[in-house]
């Protein structure tokens, strides 16, 4: 493929939204395991501004890191030429909150009182949907749901947008909220809750200065390994970099020996934030290369069920 | 930056699970005889909604539905059966598989909240997604793509850039929904539900009436059709998405959005609207779509608009949300392959602000070679999709 440029890219985590920081943290270590796993709401209100009315966690979380992500191209929302400017976003569990909201609501009041709101909050796509009206996106626009791949999925088919003469600027974003459901006592004490918040966002925009996704490859199969080697292989092979210096994964266990390459997975500094862990990758990945301005980083998800993803930063 | 050659993409293969049976056959029969899917719910008690009739499926066989994590997950297990029986492909064969829905495993939510784990439930959208590629033999690359009720459509045109630009050969686009009473009482509670007849391009329309089912579609390379030796249904030629960024409820009554993403399909398949010979419409029936759909098709194809039937098949199938839109460009497929266009059941008295030729009562005859598809989606989530009739290259 072409390479993209990745403009500008925007986090929002349980440990802050500094890039560099969180660079850092990666290199100091694993998180000890009481690290917190929700965003501060103050960070997702300053990000996000104001809701006219209710508004998912989901929802504020995608627009937050998206208004930090124009921002940070000098960007000021309603976004210039908006049929050329795409959004397209990945999430596993989207903003899941409001059909909880809304399933307790009729399991309470009875059907004739189903609350409208919280329905519509509550389609999967709704996330992207009320990003698109606060920020103007009127281009192409996608959501995707593919477990941990999710966000890497929302990269190949954002990047496909320019590649193809689409779009002129595609924001990519990716999040995952802690649903109320899970994040209590009960869910802890399972041991299944090691559910986490993050939520990205990067501009992409034709090849020119600074970072660049070189390549970006999806594969599947009932091997979940092979099908991530399959599509590392390929992102590789596509991207036409010599090697990686790193790898950044987002897998449901520990990558194996990359032998002198070094490998970050994802999930032990950040916890099980879904499908964003891989486009959080992304933006490390490019962060790094933006200030050693050398290497490549290779970006891997997969998940348990054989959705796989690669994509190789340069 | 300029973009990159294309290869050109073919229809292949086609499957249905939709309320008027269990196949494209009987399908087809349906369209060409106008026979209505909609019938009385009895899945559970419609007593309390707006409306009583909807388009319910027959459920898949035990040979296709066990250990489905959903009914929709069956739908879409058999939709993907019969297309790749059609489209004579095997399993394993490394085939992707983007599939679609509106609402996923909105019917099991209640048993993924009361999970701690949360996942295996079969509430998320990958789950029915990868229990039926699994059930299917699908080994391939596959995502799960969720645009509200233009997502049928919209899976089409993400495998038609995946081929046309050469990341894959082949392609499956399958979308699904299930009509739980989750999903209903929601959409009730909308007021997109009629309380009448669902009546589209009728001066007496005041609402859709839903519908579940599944709709897949084999797209390939031409050079793959060819090499496999396999029967080709239709070409696509193109395809836009966008979003009306206007509202996540209301409709933009503008129609900016729908004549915008009509423009850029026809324009990203290279023709002139004076090309354009039939208009599958998302139709809905709602008091807001018909004549702001009306006025788009008026705005992008000028004096052909009025050339042309234009058609609504929801009164036939149901607005089956998700799957709509796959269902609905298999029978534009079977409209450019077979010679016919549907009726718009239930159209008795035009809108004057309706004023196209919608094919009232009954199938007609058709020999045009270029057709679109159109689907948009609450939120203002629009499709569009382009296919020409197979002439042979």
């Amino acid at each position: 493929m072409t390479p993209l440029s990745i403009l500008s890219a925007a986090v929002l985590t349980p440990f802050g939204s500094d890039l560099e920081l969180l660079l850092e943290r990666l290199r100091a270590g694993p998180a000890p395991g009481d690290a917190p796993r929700r965003i501060p709401d103050a960070d997702i209100d300053a990000a996000a501004g104001s809701a006219p009315s209710y508004r998912d966690r989901a929802s504020s979380m995608l627009l937050g890191a998206a208004r930090l992500s124009l921002a940070g191209f000098g960007i000021r929302p309603p976004v210039p030429d908006p049929e050329r400017f795409g959004l397209v976003t990945g999430s596993h569990r989207g903003p899941l909150d409001s059909y909880a909201l809304f399933h307790r609501k009729i399991q309470e009041a009875g059907p004739r009182l189903a609350p409208p709101l919280l329905f519509a909050h509550g389609y999967p796509n709704a996330p992207n949907t009320l990003a698109s009206i606060a920020l103007g996106i009127r281009g192409p626009n996608l959501s995707f749901s593919a477990g941990r791949v999710s966000g890497l999925s929302a990269l190949m088919h954002g990047a496909i947008q320019i590649e193809q003469g689409r779009a002129d600027r595609v924001l990519v974003a990716a999040f995952e909220t802690v649903p109320a459901a899970w994040d209590n006592p009960a869910a802890s004490a399972s041991g299944a809750s090691g559910f986490s918040e993050i939520a990205v966002a990067i501009l992409l925009a034709p090849a020119g200065d600074g970072p660049r996704l070189l390549s970006v490859a999806e594969s599947g199969g009932a091997d979940a390994a092979l099908a991530l080697a399959t599509a590392a292989a390929e992102a590789m092979l596509r991207s036409g970099a010599a090697g990686v210096g790193s790898i950044l994964a987002s897998l449901p266990s520990p990558p194996a020996s990359a032998g002198a390459v070094r490998r970050f997975h994802l999930e032990s500094f950040f916890g099980d934030a879904g499908g964003a862990l891989g486009l959080l990758g992304v933006a490390l990945a490019a962060a790094s290369i933006r200030a050693s301005r050398s290497g490549s980083i290779l970006v891997a998800s997969a998940d348990a069920g054989g959705e796989a993803a690669a994509a190789v930063i340069g | 930056m300029s973009p990159p050659r294309r290869v050109r993409v073919v229809v292949t293969g086609l499957g249905a699970w939709t309320c008027v049976g269990r196949d494209v056959a009987s399908l087809r029969e349906a369209l060409r005889s106008g026979r209505t899917g909609l019938r009385r719910i009895r899945r559970f008690d419609p007593a309390p909604y707006r409306n009583p009739v909807a388009g319910e499926c027959e459920d898949p066989p035990p040979s296709v539905a066990t250990g489905a994590p959903h009914r929709g997950a069956a739908f879409l297990a058999a939709a993907l059966a019969e297309a790749r029986a059609n489209a004579r492909m095997i399993p394993g064969d490394r085939s992707s598989l983007v599939a679609g829905t509106n609402f996923g495993g909105l019917s099991v939510l209640g048993a993924a909240l009361r999970d701690p784990a949360g996942a295996g439930a079969g509430y998320f959208l990958r789950e029915g997604t990868a229990w039926a590629a699994a059930a299917a033999g699908m080994d391939g690359a596959r995502t799960t793509l969720s645009l509200s009720c233009a997502s049928g459509a919209a899976i089409v045109g993400v495998a038609f850039d995946l081929i046309a630009f050469g990341r894959v050969e082949r392609c499956v686009a399958a979308a699904y929904d299930e009509l739980s009473e989750a999903a209903y009482a929601g959409l009730c509670a909308l007021r997109a539900v009629t309380p009448l007849s669902l009546r589209p391009f009728d001066r007496r329309r005041s609402g859709t009436l839903f519908a579940e089912g599944a709709g897949a579609l084999v797209l390939e390379s031409l050079e793959s059709a060819r090499g496999r030796g396999v029967p080709i249904l239709a070409e696509v030629l193109g395809q836009a998405i966008n979003n009306d960024a206007h509202n996540l409820t209301a409709p933009e009554m503008e129609g900016r959005g729908i004549a915008g993403v009509m423009a850029a399909a026809l324009l990203d398949a290279g023709l002139a609207p004076s090309a354009v010979d039939h208009v599958n419409a998302h139709g809905t029936g709602t008091l807001y779509n018909d004549p702001v759909e009306t006025a788009a098709i008026h705005r992008v194809l000028g004096d052909r608009a009025r050339q042309i039937p234009v058609v609504s098949i929801k009164p036939i199938v149901g607005h089956a949300m998700g799957a709509a839109g796959a269902i609905e460009i298999i029978a534009t497929v079977l409209t450019l392959s077979e010679g016919f266009v549907p009726p718009t059941l239930g159209l008795e008295e035009p809108d004057p602000a309706c004023d196209l030729d919608y094919v009232p009562g009954r199938a007609r005859p058709f020999s045009g070679r270029i057709a679109i598809s159109n689907s948009y989606g609450i939120g203002g989530a629009n499709a569009c999709v382009v296919l020409k009739k197979w002439e042979g290259p």
